[in-house]
């Protein structure tokens, strides 16, 4: 099942399932996914990457900012992007698991009443 | 000193001398990011990197808040303040990067096996209130070779790894090899733990070699199963990593599990399929025999496949013995004697219990249980789920087992149609159900908010459907969802901050 840390580490390892990026896109992107309500903090972010890089869950490799996205200062400054390893793929899958397996639950005993008697 | 935001954005907290200067930088993210990099207990090269990194950060988030309008001073500050306390993050970073190679059990959490100097004892019951143990796992206990059972090893934290790799071998006049290349990657970073030149950073005090090793591993936050370790192969002594030795010990195992599938199948009541008994076996096997090294738990030494009734196991030779054992225990042990209420062995100070669930799958409701804060104190990487009997197993202290009994008696109920469907909680909000069926999210102000239906979804977040709203959505959430106060008693204070009132 999921604790917070392990919530955050199932957005991170999602999110680069579906491509490489780096550290700021990934905040836009969990941003963006949630309207808003999920802020994934540069403070949680950056260290939870490099444990996950420490893991071998993602890999990563410097690349120089291009033109188009860097500012007049920018020149010269480069990016760390991120990947995920396929050891993070296996992970990612463990995680929906658990992720799953605790919504089953939660239905199980709460009780689930069908969607269309809901007032959405 | 921490170089706040405010303090930074006016860059003259931390000018002084030796502070880098970055001609057309602003100068505070400079200034911060030296301060945060002098916080860091992490290499020089690590710290580089954190910087450049959060340089890149910071300029795209600067450059975005001038776009929105404000001012460089206010956007640098903001952005900086973003990154919370230098303190703090620098803490963070440390710890990450020196998080164990460990990995920590996934799904299903059982008796712990913490390395190999716990010797991992297992107990089958007889029944309540009479229970013995029936069985242990006792690893053979080996000898170190003759050359070196004798040498006490004394040392200084300052000592360099080459020059106590080699004090080793004087000591037991064997000559030495050291497999640098397997032990630089066990630190994983740009500066390794275990390179010829660093210091082994513990002070030995007449420890023999094993002793002094588990030592060793441990400062270096490596499992006995990820760390260094040692052979005499061939009239030398080798150091490498365990999972160096790992691989070349690999031995291809098959067992035979007619006997284990019997045993369960014909005690379960409504009976069980082969299937399903053989995916417990290789759950219980892959959650008790060091876990970390399963392919299926993220590993990569060790695998299992059942072909019909035989089980092949490709793992470490180390491994196999208890492979055996478990498979051995569960042939002879029907699941009746494990699904008794409250059936409980003791050893030691530590109880173990079975605990049988009636309504709600055995995995999904450990998981749960695993999840509840109010249970923290509870090692859970000694439970285990038995499918086939559906209950639940838990070893610890009288305690610790009478909370999880709460907490399982609060879980195991039946699904009643009346209820609402949560999807996941957030802690910061007490939930509970209301007499008319709806769910009553209460706020740490005592603000109250009826609902109808509280559902996250992966699009859209956490979103509360209030009574009376007809069906209008409002978010209710911030940061990341973890179930955490379903189960426990009313008295329990959570926190929160903030909640849409109606």
């Amino acid at each position: 099942m999921l604790t917070g840390s392990e919530s955050a580490e199932l957005v991170v390892l999602s999110l680069l399932s579906e491509g490489a990026s780096y550290g700021y896109q990934l905040t836009k992107d969990a941003a963006a996914r949630s309207e808003g309500h999920l802020r994934l903090t540069p403070g949680v972010l950056y260290p939870l990457l490099r444990q996950l890089e420490n893991e071998g869950l993602i890999t990563s490799s410097w690349d120089a900012v291009r033109a188009e996205d860097a500012d007049d200062a920018g020149e010269g400054r480069k990016r760390k992007w991120y990947r995920l390893s396929p050891k993070g793929k296996r992970r990612l899958g463990q995680r929906v698991e658990a992720y799953e397996s605790l919504r089953r639950v939660i239905d199980a005993f709460v009780g689930v009443r069908p969607r269309e008697e809901g007032t959405r | 000193m921490i170089a706040r935001p405010e303090s930074a954005a006016g860059g003259s907290s931390l000018d002084r001398a030796g502070e880098p200067e970055v001609l057309g930088e602003p100068r505070s993210i400079a200034a911060w990011l030296h301060g945060l990099s002098r916080r860091m207990n992490v290499p020089a090269s690590e710290r580089r990197a954190v910087c450049d990194e959060l340089d890149a950060h910071l300029r795209q988030r600067v450059q975005e808040l001038m776009l929105c309008g404000q001012s460089e001073a206010k956007a640098t500050a903001g952005a900086i303040e973003e990154l919370g306390d230098a303190d703090e993050l620098a803490r963070r970073y440390t710890q990450a990067y020196s998080y164990p190679r460990r990995r920590r059990i996934m799904q299903i959490g059982m008796f712990g096996i913490a390395g190999a100097a716990v010797v991992t004892a297992i107990v089958t019951f007889n029944g309540p209130g009479s229970v013995i143990p029936t069985s242990a796992f006792q690893p053979p206990r080996e000898e170190p070779p003759a050359a070196l059972r004798d040498i006490k090893i004394t040392a200084d934290l300052s000592l360099r790894w080459d020059d106590f790799f080699q004090a080793i071998g004087q000591g037991a006049s064997l000559p030495v090899f050291v497999h640098w290349p397997q032990l630089r990657g066990l630190s994983g970073g740009d500066v390794p733990t275990f390179s010829p030149d660093n210091g082994i950073g513990v002070d030995l005090q007449g420890f023999s070699l094993d002793a002094a090793i588990t030592m060793l591993n441990d400062h270096a936050n490596l499992t006995s199963d990820m760390g260094l370790a040692y052979r005499v192969q061939d009239g030398r002594i080798i150091f490498s990593s365990q999972a160096f030795f790992d691989r070349q010990e690999t031995v291809l195992v098959t067992y035979d599990l007619t006997a284990a599938i019997g045993a369960r199948q014909g005690d379960i009541d409504g009976g069980a399929t082969t299937q399903e008994v053989i995916d417990s076996i290789k759950q219980l096997v892959t959650a008790l025999v060091h876990p970390d090294l399963w392919a299926e738990n993220g590993g990569d030494l060790a695998r299992m496949q059942t072909y019909g009734t035989k089980l092949f196991v490709s793992a470490p030779s180390r491994l196999q013995p208890k492979v055996q054992w478990v498979l051995a225990e569960m042939a002879t042990a029907g699941p009746k004697d494990h699904a008794l209420p409250g059936a409980g062995a003791n050893i030691g100070d530590t109880q173990t219990r079975v605990f049988p669930l009636k309504h709600v799958a055995a995995g999904e409701a450990l998981g749960v249980i695993r999840s509840l804060h109010s249970l923290q104190p509870v090692d859970f990487t000694r439970a285990a789920s038995d499918a086939g009997t559906n209950s639940i197993i838990v070893q610890g202290s009288a305690d610790l087992l009478a909370r999880v009994g709460a907490a399982i008696d609060a879980i195991d109920r039946p699904a009643t149609p009346d209820r609402k469907p949560v999807s996941m909680l957030d802690p910061r909000f007490q939930i509970r159900a209301a007499g008319d069926g709806g769910l009553v999210i209460r706020a740490s102000d005592g603000t109250e908010l009826r609902c109808e239906e509280l559902n996250i979804d992966p699009e859209a977040g956490m979103q509360a459907v209030p009574v009376g709203a007809k069906g209008e959505r409002v978010p209710v959430l911030g940061d990341l969802p973890i179930l955490n106060n379903l189960f426990t008693t009313p008295a329990r204070t959570v926190p929160l901050r903030e909640l849409p009132r109606q």
